[in-house]
């Protein structure tokens, strides 16, 4: 019994998986861009003053990084109307990976945080900065240059969690696949050629992120 | 005339340990004086407490008159608001013995941050003034360069402009010295020797004794929190009184 493949069926409905991928990469950069603000609020907190703050910081962390995106998509989406918050589908997914995303970014700017030297610091404040004006103009520098390795591998897993947005019907490219593998029943060309399409994309983020990581100077 | 640094009783304490035990020092405008001492005696402490970087428990600092670090409301001394400490940590350079050069800037954008942020300065006058300092410290031809380009003579050399270039009132110069390698050392010292003369007023922990007697017109000893003889560094290297003193310069000198 042999399987033949046959292709043309999905390049029939290429346009789809590409606008499918456009739309992805759109919610995941939303969702990082939201989760990047999170995350460096957070992730300054966490290393602050405040013992209200670190623990509040805390706290987030450990509440969205232990619970599964897909739990978080489907309490957003299904849940927070019971308490009459109504986003549409694709705000409500955006704010489901914003929040996950900010969660681990906290993290990983918390990592570049505890990485700056203290006396750097100490550095910046002698000349007479502000704190505000120290973690702006000297820390966050810094610490975004020590972020940046795991800063790439974030920003991938977080664009290949962009597929979840398929479980509450946002056209992107999984759920593409899925109506165009319904129509077909061309299982193994539709996902091949999804699959292409995801790791080709990665492997461009991960090359524009290393053209931004040798972009700083080495420390 | 007024010292325009007055340290009056100042007491510092880490836990259970007394690190200062009530210190007096004055040093007078265009003064250069040099603090020595075993480590552990305070030397450090004293000069973090001046530049308030770090907390101190009781005792007085007055720069120019004006008491730092803290106000007094009634029987209560708060420590002030940060933006109160910043613009009196202004007042003072320092200089460490790690250097602490910002990683992500050039030596130039090293010398300019605070000029443009602290100063107000524009930008290409903060520029063209930190290219000056670069200068004066002899690394005109180092100002693209970032600090993990430089040797450490020349990090810390951009360190001091960094801190002159504020023009301070009083420059703090912690160890500066002792993180180099030794054929490091005397460019720095020269640089010191350099501002020296031109009328700084520094303030200097130093174990370079040689240095601490060619630069210094006082010499400060430090032991166990407290100062246990000061004078010109004639007398004190020359013709010293306590005992402590006399060990300190023969284990020194080996």
């Amino acid at each position: 019994m042999g399987y033949t493949l046959h292709f043309g069926v999905v390049w029939a409905s290429f346009d789809r998986l590409l606008s499918g991928l456009a739309l992805g990469l759109g919610l995941g950069l939303a969702a990082v861009a939201i989760g990047a603000v999170i995350g460096l609020a957070a992730g300054f907190a966490s290393v602050g003053p405040s013992p209200f703050w670190r623990r509040a910081a805390g706290l987030y962390v450990t509440v969205f990084r232990n619970l599964p995106i897909l739990v978080i998509v489907l309490v957003v989406y299904f849940g927070l109307p019971q308490w009459g918050i109504r986003l549409d589908k694709v705000e409500s997914f955006v704010a489901s990976l914003a929040v996950y995303a900010g969660a681990y970014l906290t993290e990983v700017f918390r990592a570049g945080l505890l990485a700056v030297p203290k006396g750097v610091i100490e550095a910046g404040r002698a000349i007479g900065l502000t704190r505000l004006q120290t973690n702006a103009y000297v820390v966050a520098p810094i610490m975004v240059r020590n972020a940046l390795p795991a800063l790439g591998t974030t920003f991938i897993s977080l664009f290949k969690d962009s597929s979840i947005a398929a479980v509450i019907a946002i056209p992107e490219l999984t759920f593409e696949a899925r109506k165009i593998n319904v129509e077909s029943f061309r299982v193994i060309e539709t996902w091949t050629v999804v699959s292409l399409l995801y790791v080709s994309t990665c492997l461009s983020i991960a090359a524009l992120l290393r053209a931004l990581e040798r972009r700083f100077p080495k420390f | 005339m007024q010292p325009l640094l007055q340290i009056k009783a100042l007491t510092k304490r880490f836990g259970a340990l007394d690190v200062l035990k009530g210190v007096d020092l004055d040093v007078h405008q265009g003064q250069v004086v040099s603090v020595i001492g075993s480590s552990g005696s305070g030397k450090t402490t004293l000069l973090r407490c001046v530049n308030l970087l770090e907390e101190f428990d009781g005792g007085d600092i007055l720069i120019d008159g004006e008491a730092i670090g803290y106000r007094t409301e009634g029987q209560r001394r708060r420590r002030l608001k940060d933006r109160d400490l910043s613009r009196q940590r202004a007042m003072t350079g320092m200089v460490f013995q790690s250097f602490n050069l910002f990683p992500h800037l050039t030596a130039l954008g090293n010398v300019a941050l605070g000029l443009i942020k602290v100063k107000g300065m524009a930008k290409a006058e903060a520029r063209a003034l930190a290219a000056d300092w670069l200068g004066r410290v002899g690394l005109a031809g180092h100002a693209a360069h970032y600090p993990s380009q430089l040797s450490g003579g020349q990090q810390q050399r951009v360190a001091i402009a960094r801190a002159l270039a504020m023009n301070p009132k009083l420059v703090l110069l912690d160890e500066i010295t002792s993180a180099l390698d030794p054929e490091l050392v005397q460019e720095v010292l020269q640089t010191v020797k350099l501002i020296a003369g031109e009328g700084a007023t520094l303030l200097i922990v130093t174990h370079e004794m040689r240095f601490a007697r060619d630069v210094s017109h006082s010499v400060v000893f430090m032991e166990k929190g407290r100062i246990a003889e000061a004078g010109p560094p004639s007398e004190i290297f020359n013709n010293p009184r306590s005992p402590r003193l006399i060990e300190f310069l023969r284990s020194s000198r080996d």
